[in-house]
């Protein structure tokens, strides 16, 4: 099929397979949002208010209405009291993901989980070292236990200290310059504001409380809280996530996977699995790779069973696995278009509840699988981590038993996939360092490569899939800047061809001849969203090996396609960890002039990160440059 | 002065209302070989199908006391005396007139004349014939029809006693229904939607070739391709004759100048009044009541004032009683057709030099108006006919507006 | 004679219009009763096209095509005023007016007024009712950023209003930075989103 241009895509797969929805009329993501059109500007400035019953209440952007809702909250007030419940929605899913993962840690441990082992030992006792606990005389499964029940107290800690991972993690000078906050928040508000984490939940739910009728109302301190919060994520919840995931399942090391829609085989049985957790779908793949499956899949006349990834749990099992990523979040919906999935089985986060329908037009088995995910239309086959091999083993039966259903008419998938060197965990970046970032900070410091920028995910349907994250990198990497990132982002970047070796010619020669000798590509993809963590651990890490803040380095982040709360939670705890953000679409705080004020200026005085919106993804490689450049100066280098 | 309207239909109405609203307080009289005040032939059917018989007097039962006329009703007009300035009519009255304005209509054409004496057959163009009609559906407890002729006006009969719940064959000689007012294509669509989705049962490539009569009582009817239908009830909707011959002694129209008149101190407007096409240019019979009451305006203030101008008619049928899918046509089929469709919408447009010549809406009257307006205007549209056609959201008037 | 008047840039889209409409167009006047009733009938819909958003309706053209149009009677100028006003009563549903309305201002649908259970049109009455009683449309009256006029039109706007959308879209200027910064970024992403180039 010939690849025209689209307005939705700029991926060639995506573009076919919209070809054969146009034709067909079915119904997508694209199609929504044109029904959707216009959207409320309330909602995207952020002045809507639903908190108590006596509302909704508006504050219309142009003073023409009333200025104060009915409890006399501003449009500020409405905007900082929205924004912090998204970040402490987003911050609770990473987080809750990281709880599950330290919750089987822990079954594990105690042996009352034999249906997962510690895959890393090494790993484990990095992290047990890290956190200060003592690996003498204990046995591994003793010492995981100590890690879990870590882990687990960041969630559940009622004392006023810093959570355990993000003391033991976060660097010296950032806790301090946090600290420095804190006093400066007490001089301008006379309160008692915090920044460090205190407990998982605990800042989730302090969100959850601040924001009820009548309290916090101050705009200051709200975003205060939500930077707060946001940090328990990043260095809690997704930090956990990710450390013991890597203990349970393995630290990611570099392989070269496919990416796109090609990854899915015509002639085998092919599962989908979609979401953001590892633990089910790293048992369906080693299912699906078993004789067993695999006889039982010739069976019914495939030649064998395929598993490919979809969004973050493609992420997990393409770092650790190997296994092909189907697409990013916006080609949920094309996969099943092309008639050759049996089974689509999610977890949780980033499933389109339209996925149950779209598969009903299909021989697909749409299947959900965790209680917190529940979709009419939906098949759901409840995941238990003690019984892990046999719902798994269910869950392939079924996508296999689904085969003979295929309808071969409606069959078509497009070939374009690409080639990626992916898994780069700081531990493989370090050992391709020889050991220590210090080579990479030689590199930096003598100028040939001028910095480092790390981008995240999401798809946003508002933004031409893709169009952003892979511009963004290309005009990044031509600077000598060295793109480093996760999630939806990182899903683009292999389908582009990006995190191939032969993306070295698209660097500027500095970055280019670096990655050369390294033997890497000049864009690194680091995994999941919850693997921000990792690109969090290697800023401490380039910071201390310089003995500067973060907010020094030249550094930057950027979620240029972003569209969900965790994305929001993300970008606060990179502000709050020192990092300039970039964001686009623009987050719905316009209505606030106080907090559009404070997080684009306020916030670089007292944190040293900050946001700042473009929509132009050059404008926006050129924005970085120049912040790098300032840093580099601020330097001396 | 005193004036005089053959006919009472939509035309003479608003000929009538204009006149008065211009100020003549003179004498009117209207004729009509019908009993009754005016009424609309657009909403009639409705009549068939239930509504009460009130609602079909569009301008109130009550006009010819309002407008201060005389009507001279059950009075079919045969004659025109121009000598004397008489109209004479069948029951033996004449009538003097200064003015004339002619709108005696059209009535059903028959291919078998004798056929509309046997009881059961009927046309389907008067409030006179819905009488009837209705009147032996009562009398006869009738459940299944036969409409033989499927044009416009044969697919609104149907549709008419499909609603009322007679079981209807439509028999059309044609390939699709609605022949005139479709190409091959945009018929076929509103055929396949006529027969599945309003319940008519279609006969296509076929005509009414015989009657089974017994004692002058319609029982049956034989199709040309031999099928033999039981029906006590034939409606003959095959086409519409002009009431032209006491003007011009010819069944064939009134050639009208852009003032309306046909010769000196008479005017002649609606259904047998032959106009120039507003685009085209063409001339022809435009029977549509848009173009009557502009007409018939039009005629008003040149008899009150001696000055107007008709610009000319359009060719426009839009056919969506009882049914949820609104058939819209307009213009003339030739030139480029571009074409939208999906799901249960047909959008086709003939462009001739990047102009609207023509075109079909089936399904749904969102951008109807726009490309009315466009049609009319004869704005250049080939650079975005397309777009217009494929918006389903009725956004290119206001795109177009506000240049975006 | 007074009208209703878009500044479309002061659309916000909230579609707050919508509801006062369905709330005042509904027998029981309670928002939730209409909710879930398909006979609920809205006669103003706020568009987008592209990044600009704005309520359109009935413009109560004067000449009205609608009017001329109608060949069942059922489309009447209201004389205090002058709002085009559709008799549900004895409309057919035949469509020759939403057939000539450039402004799509004609739906169909049985709604409360429908007799005969069947389709009839419906369309902006310009609440001429409330008007009577000295009250605003009650859209205008709904519209937080005051984006929905209800104001004099002169004779000549009028006329021109019929060909010219803009004469009702003012699109006045003056807003404060971070609103003219919100449609700025909206123009963009929508710009971005549509080329279908790159």
């Amino acid at each position: 099929m010939p690849v025209k241009s689209d307005h939705r895509s700029v991926d060639p797969a995506a573009i076919a397979m919209l070809k054969i929805a146009d034709q067909n009329d079915i119904d997508n993501i694209w199609e929504r949002l044109e029904k959707q059109q216009p959207q409320c500007g309330y909602g995207q400035l952020g002045t809507c208010c639903r908190i108590c019953t006596q509302g909704p209440c508006r504050i219309d952007p142009l003073g023409e209405g009333p200025t104060r809702g009915v409890c006399g909250a501003t449009a500020d007030t409405m905007v900082a009291r929205n924004l912090a419940r998204m970040a402490a929605v987003g911050s609770s899913s990473h987080s809750d993901h990281g709880r599950k993962v330290a919750l089987l840690l822990k079954a594990v441990a105690t042996g009352e989980n034999t249906d997962y082992q510690i895959d890393n030992v090494e790993k484990l006792q990095g992290v047990a070292a890290k956190l200060g606990i003592s690996a003498d005389g204990l046995t591994t499964l003793e010492l995981a236990d100590k890690v879990a029940d870590a882990a687990l107290d960041c969630f559940g800690s009622q004392t006023e200290a810093a959570i355990q991972f993000a003391a033991a993690y976060m660097p010296q000078r950032l806790q301090e310059q946090l600290g420095k906050a804190e006093v400066a928040l007490k001089d301008i508000t006379g309160a008692r504001i915090g920044l460090m984490p205190r407990g998982i939940d605990r800042e989730a739910v302090d969100i959850l409380h601040r924001t009820h009728f009548g309290c916090d109302a101050d705009p200051l301190t709200l975003v205060a809280q939500t930077v707060r919060c946001s940090l328990g994520d990043g260095w809690g919840g997704s930090l956990i996530a990710t450390e013991l995931q890597d203990i349970l399942f393995g630290t990611p090391t570099v392989r070269t996977i496919k990416a796109n829609l090609g990854v899915l085989d015509a002639e085998m049985v092919n599962i989908i699995v979609h979401g953001h957790e590892p633990i089910l779908s790293e048992k369906v793949v080693e299912l699906a790779r078993s004789a067993k499956m695999n006889k039982a899949a010739e069976a019914v006349g495939a030649k064998g069973v395929n598993v490919a990834g979809l969004c973050c749990t493609g992420n997990e099992i393409l770092m650790r696995q190997g296994v092909g990523v189907a697409g990013n979040l916006l080609h949920s919906e094309l996969a099943i278009m092309t008639g050759a999935v049996e089974a689509l089985v999610v977890d949780v986060q980033c499933i389109f509840p339209s996925l149950a329908d779209l598969s009903s037009c299909y021989h697909t088995q749409f299947i959900t699988t965790s209680e917190q995910v529940n979709i009419p239309g939906a098949i759901h086959m409840q995941f238990e981590e003690h019984d892990a091999d046999k719902i798994a083993e269910q869950i392939v039966q079924k996508a296999i038993d689904a085969f003979p259903k295929r309808n071969a008419a409606k069959v078509y998938i497009p070939q374009e996939t690409a080639e990626a060197v992916v898994g780069f965990s700081v531990e493989q970046i370090l050992a391709a360092l020889g050991g220590t970032p210090g080579p990479l900070v030689d590199v930096i410091a003598n100028g040939t490569i001028k910095g480092v920028v790390g981008i995240v995910g999401c798809n946003n349907v508002k933004v031409k899939q893709d169009l952003f994250h892979q511009e963004l990198t290309r005009e990044l990497i031509k600077r000598d800047i060295l793109v480093i990132g996760t999630g939806c982002w990182a899903i683009a970047a292999a389908k582009a061809g990006l995190m191939n070796l032969e993306a070295q010619e698209l660097a500027g020669s500095g970055l280019k001849a670096v990655c050369k000798s390294l033997g890497i590509p000049p864009v690194l993809h680091m995994g999941s969203c919850v693997d921000c963590s990792r690109m969090l651990v290697l800023a401490g890490a380039i910071a201390d090996h310089l003995g500067v803040d973060i907010s020094a380095l030249p550094l930057a982040g950027s979620a240029p396609e972003w569209s969900t709360e965790k994305a929001v939670a993300i970008g606060s705890y990179f502000v709050g960890s020192g990092l300039p953000v970039h964001l686009w679409p623009a987050p719905p705080i316009l209505g606030s002039p106080a907090v559009t004020q404070i997080l684009t200026e306020g916030a670089k005085d007292l944190l040293g990160g900050y946001f700042f919106v473009e929509e132009d993804p050059t404008a926006t490689a050129e924005r970085m440059l120049a912040i790098i450049n300032e840093k580099r100066a601020g330097l001396g280098i | 002065m005193k004036v005089v309207t053959v006919g009472t239909g939509m035309a003479s109405a608003d000929f009538v209302q204009q006149l008065r609203q211009e100020g003549f307080a003179d004498e009117i009289v209207m004729i009509s070989d019908e009993p009754y005040a005016p009424y609309s032939p657009c909403v009639i059917p409705f009549y068939l199908a239930g509504d009460p018989l009130e609602s079909v007097f569009w301008k109130g039962q009550d006009f010819y006391q309002r407008q201060q006329v005389t009507p001279l009703l059950e009075h079919r007009v045969v004659e025109i005396d121009r000598e004397q300035r008489l109209v004479r009519t069948e029951q033996g009255a004449s009538e003097s007139y200064d003015r004339l304005f002619y709108a005696a209509g059209s009535r059903s054409w028959c291919p078998q004349a004798d056929w509309m004496q046997t009881a059961g057959v009927f046309g389907f163009k008067t409030l006179t014939d819905m009488v009837a009609i209705d009147r032996y559906i009562g009398q006869q407890g009738i459940q299944r029809a036969v409409v033989f002729g499927g044009g416009f006006i044969g697919v609104d009969a149907a549709l008419a006693l499909h609603h009322r719940g007679i079981e209807v064959t439509i028999v059309h000689r044609n390939n699709r229904l609605l022949s005139q007012m479709t190409d091959v294509e945009g018929g076929q669509f509103a055929t396949e939607r006529l027969a599945t989705k309003a319940g008519l049962d279609v006969r296509l490539h076929n005509t009414v070739d015989a009657l089974t009569v017994d004692a002058g009582q319609l029982r049956g009817v034989t199709l040309s391709d031999g099928t033999t239908l039981d029906t006590a009830m034939l409606i003959v909707t095959t086409g519409v004759t002009p009431n032209s011959a006491p003007l011009t002694g010819a069944d064939d129209g009134v050639t009208v100048g852009s003032e309306l008149l046909s010769e000196a101190g008479i005017y002649a407007a609606g259904d047998v009044a032959l106009t120039r096409h507003l685009v085209s240019d063409v001339p022809g019979l435009y029977a549509t009541y848009p173009n009557a009451q502009q007409q018939a305006r039009v005629a008003a203030r040149h008899l009150v004032h001696g000055s107007g101008h008709y610009d000319g008619s359009l060719n426009t049928n839009v056919l969506q009683k009882h049914i949820d899918f609104p058939i819209i046509s307009v213009g003339v089929f030739e030139g480029e057709p571009v074409t939208w469709c999906q799901g249960d919408l047909f959008r086709r447009a003939y462009l001739q030099d990047g102009r609207i010549n023509g075109y079909i809406l089936i399904g749904d009257t969102r951008n109807a108006g726009h490309i009315h307006h466009l049609y009319v205007t004869q704005e250049p549209v080939d650079h975005n006919i397309a777009e217009i056609l494929a918006d389903r959201r009725g956004v290119s008037h206001y795109r177009n507006l506000m240049q975006l | 004679m007074k009208k209703i008047f878009v500044d479309y840039k002061k659309c916000v889209a909230c579609k707050g219009c919508e509801i006062a409409c369905a709330i005042q167009q509904h027998p029981s006047h309670s928002l939730y009763a209409l909710v879930g009733d398909k006979k609920t009938q809205v006669n103003v819909r706020v568009l987008g096209v592209e990044h600009e958003a704005f309520p359109v309706s009935c413009r109560h053209c004067e000449p009205a095509m609608c009017l001329d149009a109608c060949p069942s009677g059922a489309i009447s100028r209201d004389p205090q005023t002058s709002a085009v006003v559709l008799n549900p009563d004895i409309c057919k549903a035949c469509a020759m007016c939403a057939m000539v309305c450039p402004f799509d201002a004609v739906s169909f649908k049985q709604t409360h007024r429908a007799q005969y259970g069947r389709t009839v049109a419906y369309k902006c009455d310009l609440c001429h009712e409330r008007l009577q009683e000295g009250l605003n449309p009650a859209c205008v009256d709904a519209c937080h950023s005051n984006a929905l006029v209800y104001k004099e039109s002169d004779e000549l706007s009028n006329q021109r209003a019929v060909q010219n959308l803009k004469v009702y879209l003012l699109g006045d200027e003056g807003e404060p930075p971070l609103f003219s910064l919100y449609r700025e970024l909206r123009r963009k992403e929508f710009a971005r989103r549509r080329s279908d180039k790159s």
